[in-house]
């Protein structure tokens, strides 16, 4: 049996390393290899060859597996002809490749690990690499939101380091533990008020890596200029990686300092978050602009199930996938419309794609009516157990009835948004618009993922019943 | 005075002085100040605790800090001498006083109750400064520095409040460091090719 802590992320972070030296036909088979290699990791996980620590780490781990195969199997063919359309250099292929694999072993590790100190250096990884890609098109835009993205989200990460650090030393948690277990021991009132200042600075630190409101002004403009296929990774799994950490830091200060502060600031940056996506969502143009804000929305949802406690924490870790599932077919599909129409905003031209283009126009119909959380669409669960979670508790009650107002103005702007890139014609002095030609390789990997959306929410723990009856198990014995 | 204060008012001092001044060699000269400051910590540190795998991390903090790092912004930037300017929204009097404000409440802070009051006090009182840099200043160049300044700081601050904390994840945390001004270093670069000179306020497409 072999543990996964270290064979993952290292074994993608030397397949990096690799295609720095590859020639340019091959520079492509380091990403076909990571695939390999993570298909490989999730057979071993199910056959319990490969061992994690915790039912939490492996479900992110199944997670952040997953959808990081789908993104490098995406990323082939969307970079091939991203690069030919924009005459992208050698040296910007190389980057890609290379920082998309540092970048899928970073999320590996945010999953698995559990020392806090490390889980800070995956999460810094993740961002540097991903700034990296959000800046290799190396145009205006693009390089203006690596700069507002580094900048914000790099201050965060040194005050998350700063807050953890103190809070651990604080609750004497030893900084090289990789099973902390909660702190029990009886600290003086200076102490505690340190804990919980580190525990409230760490807070912030990671709400600002996971984009929560108020810290979310990085977001937008990151997610909608990456490449798809980052895009795609961030908001599915690097934005609830910040969550999982801030999570797993207050179940282990959760004995000795004031727990309902924890709690109520995790509902408080939740509600913020969705106020902010439903204030933003009805406005964009630009269809990966309008699911940055939609990715707001719902790791406010995730930090509202981590806050409700109880079955909405048993949501809040389904709807890590299922979020990261619907939220990678939309990405990916963005990805796609901005390739085959040239722009992915209504006023450019991206219009009619349903009947331009109905294998795309069809799956952005199928992921805005997941996202919004329709039945029986796979978030609907997860944002079902969430919601329900809230209710049951009758100090929460307000909060989830205040969540549950604000999905529905959400789901409403939706509503209106989306049908604008499905069905209007256009201008009547614009050019004639003709079918466009689909390529499979870009329709089959959102049309597979389509099928996680359909099924996903009840599929996934039926088809991976021991894992999920663990998780639910360890969680439902969380008393945060 | 003890040698713990002396580093801290050191960190403390050179982030001021990265704050306000115009020059980017001067700023270059007051961080390498700074990360001396941050290795004099973690070295008494190893000297008082008998610890001899944390004089490796101050060697790595030096390497990286003093050289390194140093070299590959002043790499990133090079031929770029034209671009410098020290645009600010605010003078550099208002500055100083909204530092002396940000400081006096730092220190105060550190009387909460923090191990080391007064080394802690100095030290968040840099912290604040540091994030005031980071956000009073327009150009990248600047900015870029005003973030390795947090990033020290806050590298000696958790040298301070836990002094157990293993060589190995002192040396982790400065291997992180040496990523953050590499990629800052590219960014700039790639900013400077596209943009005639590094005032952010040229990168304003992205709105709503």
């Amino acid at each position: 049996m072999i543990t996964a802590t270290w064979v993952i992320p290292l074994g993608i972070g030397a397949l990096a390393l690799i295609s720095f030296i590859l020639p340019r036909a091959r520079i492509a088979w380091t990403g076909s290899l990571a695939l390999f290699y993570l298909i490989a990791a999730l057979i071993a996980q199910a056959a319990h060859l490969l061992t994690t620590s915790g039912p939490l780490s492996g479900w992110l781990f199944l997670t952040m597996a997953v959808f990081s195969i789908f993104g490098l199997w995406y990323s082939v063919p969307y970079i091939e002809r991203e690069a030919r359309e924009h005459g992208w250099s050698l040296a910007q292929v190389r980057i890609y490749y290379g920082f998309f694999l540092i970048f899928v072993a970073s999320l590996i590790a945010l999953g698995i690990w559990t020392n806090f100190l490390y889980l800070w250096i995956a999460m810094e990884v993740a961002t540097l690499s991903s700034v990296v890609l959000v800046a290799v098109p190396k145009q205006s835009r693009s390089l203006e939101a690596a700069w507002k993205y580094v900048m914000v989200t790099e201050v965060g990460g040194l005050i998350a380091l700063l807050g953890t650090v103190l809070a651990l030393a604080a609750a004497h948690i030893p900084l090289w533990s990789w099973h902390p277990s909660a702190a029990t021991a009886s600290l003086n009132v200076v102490h505690q008020r340190w804990a919980l200042i580190g525990a409230l600075l760490a807070l912030i630190g990671y709400a600002t890596k996971a984009g929560l409101a108020p810290f979310h002004t990085w977001l937008p403009d990151a997610h909608s200029e990456a490449p798809s296929p980052v895009s795609a990774l961030l908001s599915g799994l690097k934005l609830a990686g910040g969550v999982v950490i801030i999570y797993r830091l207050d179940l282990v200060l959760s004995h000795i300092v004031p727990v309902d502060v924890l709690k109520d600031s995790l509902i408080l940056l939740g509600l913020f978050s969705l106020v902010v996506a439903a204030a933003f969502v009805g406005f964009q143009r630009d269809l990966k602009r309008l699911w940055a804000y939609s990715s707001i929305e719902h790791i406010g949802l995730i930090a509202l199930g981590v806050g409700f406690g109880g079955i909405a924490l048993i949501g809040a870790a389904l709807h890590i996938w299922t979020h990261a599932a619907t939220k990678t077919l939309l990405f990916h599909n963005a990805g796609t419309v901005r390739l085959l129409y040239h722009t992915s905003t209504t006023h450019e031209g991206a219009r009619a794609v349903l009947t331009r283009t109905p294998w795309s126009g069809g799956l952005l119909a199928l992921g805005a009516a997941a996202v919004v959380g329709l039945p029986p669409f796979a978030p609907f669960w997860s944002e079902w157990l969430i919601l329900a979670g809230g209710f049951h508790v009758a100090s929460d009650r307000p909060f989830a009835f205040i969540a549950a107002g604000l999905l529905i103005v959400i789901f409403i702007a939706l509503a209106k948004r989306i049908p604008e890139w499905l069905f209007t014609p256009g201008p009547a002095d614009a050019p004639p618009r003709h079918p466009i030609r689909e390529p499979a390789v870009l329709i089959a990997p959102s049309a597979l993922l389509a099928v996680l959306v359909l099924v996903g929410g009840v599929g996934l723990p039926l088809l991976v019943h021991p894992l999920w009856t663990q998780l639910t198990a360890h969680l439902g014995q969380v008393n945060l | 005075m003890s040698l713990s204060h002396l580093a801290a008012a050191i960190i403390w001092l050179a982030a001021i002085g990265m704050m306000i001044v115009k020059s980017p060699r001067s700023t270059t000269t007051l961080y390498r100040l700074q990360a001396l400051g941050e290795a004099a910590l973690v070295a008494l540190s190893a000297w008082t605790q008998t610890r001899p795998l944390l004089w490796a991390s101050v060697a790595l903090i030096i390497v990286v800090k003093v050289v390194v790092v140093p070299w590959s912004i002043h790499r990133g930037f090079r031929g770029n001498t034209p671009g410098y300017s020290a645009k600010s929204p605010v003078g550099t009097t208002t500055l100083l006083m909204l530092a002396a404000l940000f400081s006096a409440g730092g220190y105060l802070l550190a009387e909460l109750g923090l191990p080391h009051p007064t080394a802690s006090g100095i030290l968040l009182a840099a912290l604040l400064v540091a994030l005031l840099h980071t956000t009073s200043r327009y150009e990248v160049w600047s900015m870029l520095w005003g973030l390795l300044s947090l990033d020290t700081v806050v590298g000696a601050s958790i040298g301070l409040v836990s002094p157990a904390l293993p060589a190995t994840d002192v040396m982790a945390v400065t291997l992180v460091t040496l990523a953050l001004a590499l990629v800052l270093a590219l960014l700039a670069r790639w900013i400077r090719a596209i943009k005639p000179s590094l005032d952010v306020r040229q990168l304003e497409e992205l709105t709503g």
